[in-house]
C-alpha cells in the first residue's frame, strides 16, 4: 500500500469516529425523544448514522489522499488517535 | 429455539474471539522491530472477526427494539443505557480496526497503524464488557 493510502484509511477511521459522535452528541443536543415512551419509529437512528459516518470517513478520506502530504501526517496519526479516538469514546459514555 | 438466540450468542461470542485476534498485532507491533507476516495476517482477521459480529449485530437489532428493549427500559433503564454506549463503541472499534489493518499494510506507518488498532482493541473491549453485562443481565430469547 502506499503512504497516500495509509493516511486515507487512517483518515477514515478517524472521520468515521469524528463524525459518529458528533451526529450522536447533536442528537442529544437536538432532544432526542426519551426511548422509554416510543412505541415505534419509522427508521432507526443507529443505521443512520453509521450510515451517514460511514460516507463522511470516505469523502474525508478522499479528500485528505489527493490534498495532504503524507509523510507530513502520518507520524502525526497516533496523536490524532489520542486527541478524536479518546473524547469521541467518552462522550459516547456520557451520552448513551 | 428462535434464530435470535442462536444469532445472539455467536454475535457475542465472534466479537470476543475477534477481540482476542486483535491483541496479537498491539503486542506485537511494540515488541518486535519488524512486520512479521502473522502481525499483517491476525490484523486483518481481527478486523475482518469484529466486523463480522457487528453485521450481525446490525441484523439483529430490529428483533432486540422490538422484543428485549422494552423489558430492559421498563425494569433496568441503566441497562438499556449501557447497551446504547455499547453500540456506539462497537461501532468505533470496527472501523478504527479496519482502518488499522489497512494503515499496517504500508511498513513504515507502524506506529500509526498499532495506535489505530490500539484504539479499536480498547474501544471493542469496553463494547464486549458492556455487552456481557447486558447479556447476562437480560438474557437472549427471554
Amino acid at each position: 500500500m502506499t503512504a497516500r493510502g495509509a493516511l486515507a484509511a487512517a483518515t477514515f477511521g478517524l472521520a468515521f469516529v469524528g463524525s459518529y459522535a458528533a451526529m450522536r452528541i447533536a442528537g442529544w443536543a437536538a432532544g432526542e425523544p426519551d426511548a422509554a415512551q416510543v412505541i415505534a419509529t419509522t427508521h432507526v437512528p443507529y443505521g443512520w448514522r453509521l450510515a451517514v459516518a460511514g460516507l463522511h470517513g470516505a469523502v474525508v478520506a478522499l479528500a485528505v489522499a489527493l490534498g495532504a502530504d503524507p509523510d507530513r501526517w502520518l507520524p502525526r496519526v497516533p496523536w490524532l488517535v489520542l486527541a478524536v479516538v479518546g473524547p469521541s469514546a467518552l462522550a459516547m459514555v456520557a451520552f448513551p | 429455539m428462535t434464530l435470535f438466540p442462536l444469532l445472539e450468542r455467536v454475535h457475542g461470542h465472534v466479537a470476543v474471539l475477534g477481540l482476542a485476534v486483535l491483541l496479537h498485532p498491539v503486542v506485537t507491533l511494540r515488541t518486535r522491530r519488524g512486520r512479521g507476516r502473522w502481525t499483517q495476517l491476525s490484523a486483518d482477521l481481527g478486523a475482518l472477526m469484529l466486523t463480522i459480529p457487528a453485521c450481525l449485530g446490525v441484523a439483529i437489532y430490529p428483533t432486540y427494539r422490538a422484543s428485549v428493549k422494552p423489558d430492559l427500559l421498563l425494569h433496568a433503564p441503566n441497562v438499556a443505557a449501557a447497551f446504547e454506549t455499547k453500540e456506539h463503541l462497537g461501532a468505533m472499534a470496527v472501523a478504527l480496526a479496519v482502518s488499522g489493518a489497512l494503515v499496517l499494510r504500508h511498513p513504515p506507518s507502524r506506529e500509526a497503524a498499532w495506535s489505530l488498532l490500539l484504539a479499536a482493541w480498547l474501544c471493542g473491549l469496553a463494547a464486549g464488557l458492556i455487552g456481557i453485562g447486558v447479556a447476562s443481565f437480560s438474557p437472549a430469547g427471554s
